[in-house]
């Protein structure tokens, strides 16, 4: 198995996109034998946590208006552009954003995969809405199957 | 009479909004609106009634990119009517994360939003495709600019070690020391930006600006100094208000800023620049020389070699900081609440920022007024965009329209990213 890690993004200060901060203290308190970050997301961290990756399972809170608050789904950014579906961060350099930068920079690594959980709002605002904070669970299920199997 | 029309309608993005609409009947410009629909964010009104002490932390949140400036210039103001003065050790410090901060802003637009539309390319994306070693370094130096940030500051996006008085810990000496690896290849690679964006291709669009900028008796203006203009006001903070005004204009959710006497005016990295080029350190100074740039700078476009050689000076002086560095202690002054109203100004990475208060004798804030480089610099732009297009008005829609969006972008305004993502419709008539 080549070198895999989670990678949680989000800003817990725009209510359901805190669920990646959240998800990544959960994770680091279970000592994983993968390694698991957190990151605000600002491009150039993010290369440098990709660095030297096979796998990068990345899990951010994403707003396609699509699916019910909540939804878990899982995205391979590893073949095709991402529709630009993450939240913009400061001057709207989201998570897809940054994917297909560093796609361009042939600095992605083969295998990255977008565990997203739907968001209900991203408004100012610290909690979680319920619809998001009940998926937790089935969160944290997808991404450790999706660093996992093989 | 051939009538057509421009109109840039705008792709929501979070950050910001805002559109461009053109009418041309014949040659002649009948309509430009260069509006702003950002929803307002009613700051002012909802800093009333709090204390004087959590006014840092509350308009950093302001804007992602510039949250020193927020910071520096509610202090300065919170400072000022206080009756307080920091000590040189405490100045030092605010000016190194005020360099991270250009740094960051710079740097970011430098190679992501601004460099594509003299290249011909769509998107920092397409770019890099191209010019991969070109959009890596410059996300390094951004990295190298948010590390001094999160090491005074705290943590990267909305700092928060910055107080009323000066910090709440002051960094070690060991802490700064690790960041001099980075900022020397940073400085290293701010001068092959200089190389680089001086060789860029820029329209020729001269003006006749009114430019404003701070100034400082020892240094490039930052974190503090006097307003002075091109045209020889000098003033402090308290008389900002004296000489310029703002007004709401019906496009527009950001307010329009003009001289009492009706001139629009310039603020930002040419501003300061022009008005101040006699403080560059000495290597952001040579670099200047090499590109050939000489003030007054009046080609708007070259703003962005003005950026690269700021980001020079701001690697040059976080360096020469953190080797003077001498930690604050006790690392804040105290600060007793005066009833009165404070003014503070800085140079945030887009230009003069303006805030006033007006604290009641337990503190609490009565009313905040705070002015954005980007409203100031709202009619500037409108006057450039209408002589660029008014001498190009050969071109095709498509190539004005792209014309006027590295226009736009020339002063880098807090709607940058949206400006990126543009939906054209054409409407000939």
């Amino acid at each position: 198995m080549g070198e895999r890690a989670i990678i949680c993004v989000g800003n817990r200060s725009r209510s359901d996109d805190g669920i990646g901060p959240l998800i990544a203290e959960e994770l680091l308190s279970r000592n994983l034998d993968v390694p698991v970050h957190f990151s605000n997301g600002e491009p150039g961290e993010l290369l440098d946590l990709w660095r030297g990756l096979d796998r990068a399972v990345m899990v951010d809170a994403v707003l396609t208006g699509r699916s019910e608050p909540g939804t878990v789904q899982v995205l391979r950014a590893g073949d095709e552009p991402l529709p630009v579906i993450s939240h913009a961060s400061s001057h709207g350099i989201g998570l897809a954003e940054s994917i297909e930068l560093a796609r361009s920079l042939r600095a992605l690594p083969a295998d990255v995969r977008l565990v997203g959980i739907e968001a209900e709002s991203l408004e100012p605002g610290s909690e979680l809405t319920p619809a998001v904070r009940a998926a937790i669970p089935d969160a944290i299920e997808q991404i450790l199957t999706e660093a996992g199997d093989a | 009479m051939t009538r057509r029309v421009i109109d840039v309608n705008y792709l929501a993005r979070v950050e910001g909004e805002g559109s461009l609409y053109v009418k041309l009947d014949g040659d002649t410009i009948s309509e430009l609106e260069f509006g702003i629909f950002e929803p307002p964010r009613f700051f002012e009104a909802f800093l009333q009634g709090r204390d004087f002490t959590e006014v840092p932390d509350i308009t950093s949140r302001i804007c992602g990119i510039c949250p020193i400036g927020y910071q520096t210039s509610s202090i300065n103001a919170m400072e000022d009517l206080c009756g307080v003065t920091v000590p040189a050790e405490i100045d030092a410090l605010r000016r190194l994360i005020y360099c991270g901060e250009w740094i960051e802003s710079h740097a970011l637009h430098v190679f992501l939003l601004h460099a594509p539309d003299f290249l011909g390319y769509e998107s920092a994306i397409h770019l890099a495709k191209d010019f991969p070693d070109e959009v890596k370094m410059g996300l390094r130096m951004k990295k190298a600019g948010n590390s001094v940030v999160q090491v005074v500051g705290g943590r990267e996006i909305h700092p928060i070690n910055m107080k009323v008085g000066g910090f709440f810990r002051a960094p070690t000496r060991r802490e700064l020391r690790a960041l001099i690896p980075e900022l020397e290849w940073g400085l290293d690679a701010a001068l092959r930006t200089v190389n680089l964006v001086t060789g860029f291709t820029f329209p020729d669009l001269k003006r006749d600006y009114l430019f404003v900028a701070m100034r400082h008796e020892d240094e490039y203006p930052m974190a503090r100094g006097r307003v002075v203009s091109s045209d020889g006001l000098d003033i402090t903070a308290h008389e900002y208000e004296d000489h310029f005004q703002e007004s709401h204009v019906e496009r527009s959710n950001a307010l329009h800023s003009l001289t009492s006497d009706g001139r629009a005016y310039h603020v930002g990295p040419m501003a300061r620049f022009n008005l101040n080029a006699d403080f560059l350190t000495p290597q952001a100074s040579a670099a200047a020389t090499r590109a050939n740039l000489v003030p007054p700078v009046t080609n708007p476009f070259q703003s962005i070699i003005v950026r690269a050689v700021e980001i020079v000076l701001a690697f040059e002086e976080a360096l020469r900081i953190i080797a003077e560095y001498d930690p604050p202690e006790p690392p804040a002054v105290e600060v007793s609440p005066a009833a009165g109203v404070g003014f503070g100004v800085s140079e945030a990475p887009r230009g003069l920022l303006f805030h006033r208060y007006q604290i009641d004798g337990h503190g609490l804030i009565e009313e905040a007024r705070i002015v954005p480089p980007t409203s100031q610099n709202q009619p500037t732009i409108e006057a450039d965009l209408h002589d660029l297009i008014t001498a190009n008005l050969s071109l095709s829609d498509e190539d004005l329209t792209w014309q006027c969006e590295q226009a736009i972008r020339n002063y880098d305004p807090c709607i940058s990213c949206a400006t990126h993502f543009l939906d054209l419709r054409l409407d000939r008539g």
